[in-house]
């Protein structure tokens, strides 16, 4: 049993938590909502002793537990998972894993065998069994968080606050998490299970707590509330439909602004074409590295030369700096290593490749701001201390300055709240309306679905094993569409598309 | 043969090997230039001469790894030289004076250590600050060269023990130490600490401690340096380590340690400052004018430099194009 009472604590200017209470049986998986900024990540902070609180208490079954530092709360049995993630580079998936918890003979020596058994087994649990001896630097994102969560379970405690751990999983690794969050269940765990995804909390959780301006609004039993009461009660107003925007339509009779005959998918020695319409937004949908991030990657230079046409005219891209002189833009869901500065102010990160010009930049910039409803307190102040969705929307304003050519987006929502993630598809939409074409991978099916229906001037295609299996326009954009041309049922599926 | 099965173990596939080819490049250079250069007096005096900046090396290397960097390890050695010398001119024995001397260079990195890792100073500035004080402090004790040492350390360190020469077990001394230190579980975490103190921190690792441990083993690796040092030249010198603190860190770096921390080991370091002793060897055994000395091994360390950038370079890229595949079949089915 795990219980906050007023928990308190505050950021600068910003209030993360106020009064925050909250309570958790054995045996419960219990879901956290929230906006981003509501305060769910510096609850599990706190817990996880990450974060120190400005007041407030932490009860373990009734007595009061003082966490100073992960090492307390690891004492305490509580293990956290972190959305930054607490992976480090420079090990492999074995020591990443064990790194918390490494299994010693006489309390001193390493036992490389049982270390082995261990990582063996938890990693065949969560079907990473061949990446034992990977080095992490090379791995794809959504194994990287697999590996977060494993190396949190084989530390074997009573708690588990796992941090939207499942915001870059795929289906089947979701399907994985959820078998094991079962046993830890079963074994009488407690667990605060954060997420964005409203299928994985009716899915996977006993019972919600709603966050709001850091306060713990309601805490329900899954069934008891709809997704659309759980929407208005964590906006706190009525939550909008995604209206449907009318497009251009004259796509039709335009030429292609970029044109690429062949993106090598390397992992599987395939190659697949692309042709992109002028406002044309392409929402790219697959299983987990099926070579979705390759076509946005390759075409911003990040993969070496690649020939492509833009408005018909053959250019050879080598490198970002050449993509983004062409008129590209490209927007990481990885933030923390690819999106921002973090040293640096919002003012500054906002500046970066925009042509707000030095003088005069601070009024530019707030415009700026404020036109994609960024929450911040000043210009000046550092990036970082803004919520995720905030710094995704300050990356992506980076650009809307420039008008560009074309958007390649890789997971750009990616550990972002449903309002935030809804303004960035109109921040996209608005810029498709004023011609840029996007074409966007998201690991989340609905939200392609969603951003789709933006525009009429919009499609999806499906990749397969490093080819593109399926593509989908208008009415035939659903949910249940990609995931039958994600997972082929036998040679030669997909709809007979190309 | 021990040898080969040796480098197959601790250098294939580590960043080390750019330092052992270049290591063995030059070692094929100097046989032409110097005949006999293979030769088992050749090659014991040659190790001799440089055991103190391989002992070094060791320490930086750990240092680096540990994320931090120590420039005051020669400062240390010139300390620990005057201290040594002293102690024997005072009549101590040197059975007492050398695990004195061992011990105050251990306890100087030590407090290195508790100023970068406990009071969080930048460990380029705290070890520049204490390598001065060590450097004044050398100056006074011992204002001239002079001095000697015991017969009985000279003859130790110019013999051998088992066939092996002497000076090698001071090599395996801190050799040794962190072996054992990384078959513990603290190995990871120091690697772990190095490259990314934050991580590391939120997954319950200790980091001062981690860093500490490196400060502390680079003194005493100093400290076992000094004592080869003062046996094989016999005397005192406040000016003697100078230039080691350059030597080693570049010792390190040559030999596939990264400056970020967190990558590389001292195995790698210990041929980088093989490599470096090789260079003035060649340059002195091939009848350079001496005003041409300074420059020609510069232009060898550079050329070497690029050597290895351009081979970890190209392996980079391969394993980048291995790993593609790998992933490709992973997800095959």
């Amino acid at each position: 049993m795990l219980r906050f009472e007023n928990i308190s604590k505050t950021y600068g200017q910003v209030r993360a938590l106020s009064n925050a209470s909250l309570a958790v049986a054995g045996g419960e998986i219990r879901g956290i909502l929230g906006g981003n900024g509501s305060g769910k990540s510096t609850l599990v902070k706190i817990a996880g002793g990450t974060v120190v609180p400005d007041s407030g208490a932490i009860y373990l079954d009734g007595a009061r537990t003082a966490i100073g530092s992960p090492k307390d709360a690891k004492k305490a049995g509580i293990i956290m998972t972190s959305q930054e993630l607490s992976i480090v580079p420079n090990l492999t998936v074995e020591e990443n894993l064990l790194l918390s918890r490494f299994p010693a003979r006489f309390g001193i020596l390493s036992d490389a065998r049982r270390a082995r058994r261990l990582s063996r087994e938890m990693l065949d649990r969560l079907e990473l069994g061949h990446r034992i001896d990977s080095e992490v630097a090379g791995l794809p994102e959504n194994e990287l968080y697999l590996l977060e969560f494993g190396k949190a379970l084989i530390q074997d405690g009573d708690i588990l606050l796992l941090d939207e751990i499942t915001s870059a999983l795929y289906d089947n690794n979701v399907a994985v998490v959820r078998s094991i969050l079962r046993e830890c269940k079963a074994a009488n765990k407690t667990i605060l299970f954060i997420s964005h995804r409203m299928e994985e909390l009716y899915s996977i959780c006993d019972s919600v707590t709603v966050m709001r301006n850091g306060e713990a609004v309601g805490t329900f039993g899954i069934a008891e509330k709809n997704e659309n009461e759980l929407l208005t009660l964590m906006a706190g107003q009525v939550c909008p439909a995604s209206g449907k925007v009318s497009g251009t339509g004259k796509a039709a009779d335009a030429r292609p602004v970029v044109e690429a005959d062949s993106i090598p998918i390397r992992q599987y020695r395939k190659s697949v074409s692309i042709k992109v319409m002028p406002g044309e937004i392409i929402g790219v949908a697959g299983l987990q590295g099926h070579g979705q991030s390759e076509i946005v990657r390759t075409l911003h230079g990040m993969r070496g030369e690649v020939s492509i046409r833009i408005a018909g005219r053959p250019t050879t891209i080598r490198s970002p700096r050449q993509a983004v002189r062409h008129g590209f833009a490209f927007i990481s869901g990885d933030r923390q290593t690819e999106g921002v500065f973090k040293e640096h102010s919002v003012g500054d990160n906002l500046a970066v490749v925009g042509e707000l010009a030095k003088r005069g930049k601070a009024a530019d910039a707030r415009k700026a701001l404020d036109a994609i409803n960024v929450k911040y307190s000043g210009i000046f102040q550092k990036l970082t201390s803004l919520s995720g969705g905030n710094q995704q929307k300050v990356i992506v304003g980076r650009w809307t300055s420039t008008d560009p050519l074309l958007i390649l987006a890789d997971d750009p929502t990616k550990g972002i709240d449903v309002r935030a993630r809804s303004d960035l598809h109109a921040l996209f939409a608005g810029m498709a309306k004023r011609g840029s074409a996007l074409v966007m991978v998201s690991s989340d099916d609905n939200e392609l679905v969603s951003l789709c229906a933006h525009s009429d001037n919009s499609r999806v295609i499906v990749l397969y094993e490093g080819g593109i299996v399926a593509t989908l326009r208008g009415m035939d954009i659903t949910r249940d569409n990609i995931i039958a041309a994600a997972i082929p049922q036998k040679v030669g599926a997909g709809d007979g598309a190309r | 043969m021990a040898l080969a099965r040796f480098l197959a173990k601790n250098v294939k596939r580590t960043t080390a090997l750019p330092a052992v080819l270049l290591f063995f490049t030059l070692l094929t250079v100097n046989f032409f230039i110097m005949p006999g250069a293979l030769s088992r007096s050749f090659l014991v005096s040659f190790l001799n001469t440089n055991t103190a900046v391989i002992c070094l090396t060791m320490g930086a290397s750990v240092v680096i790894i540990a994320g931090g960097i120590d420039i005051s390890l020669g400062p240390m050695v010139s300390v620990a030289n005057v201290m040594l010398i002293k102690l024997l001119a005072a009549g101590t024995h040197y059975s007492a004076a050398i695990p004195l001397t061992v011990l105050a260079t251990t306890a100087m990195g030590l407090l290195n250590g508790v100023l970068v890792a406990v009071l969080r100073g930048s460990s380029l500035l705290t070890t520049f600050a204490a390598s001065t004080v060590y450097s004044g402090i050398a100056l006074l004790v011992m204002p001239v060269p002079g001095g000697s040492v015991a017969r009985e350390m000279t003859a130790f360190y110019n013999g051998s023990l088992l066939g092996i020469p002497a000076t090698v077990f001071f090599i395996l001394a801190p050799y040794v130490v962190w072996k054992a230190f990384k078959r513990t579980p603290h190995g990871i975490r120091l690697y772990a600490a190095g490259n990314n103190p934050a991580k590391a921190y939120s997954s319950a690792v200790n980091v001062p401690a981690e860093k500490l441990f490196a400060f502390g083993f680079a003194g005493f690796s100093a400290g076992i340096g000094t004592v080869a040092l003062t046996s094989s030249i016999g005397s005192g010198d406040p000016l003697i380590g100078a230039q080691m603190s350059m030597m080693a860190i570049s010792a390190a770096v040559i030999g596939g340690v990264s400056l970020s921390g967190g990558y590389g080991d001292i195995t790698g370091g210990i041929f980088g400052s093989l490599f470096l002793g090789l260079i003035t060897v060649i340059v002195l055994s091939s009848n350079i004018s001496s005003f041409l000395q300074q420059f020609v091994s510069g232009v060898i360390l550079l050329l070497g430099m690029i050597g290895a950038m351009l081979f970890t370079m190209r392996r980079g890229e391969k394993a980048r194009r291995s790993a593609d595949r790998g992933g490709g079949t992973a997800h095959g089915e």
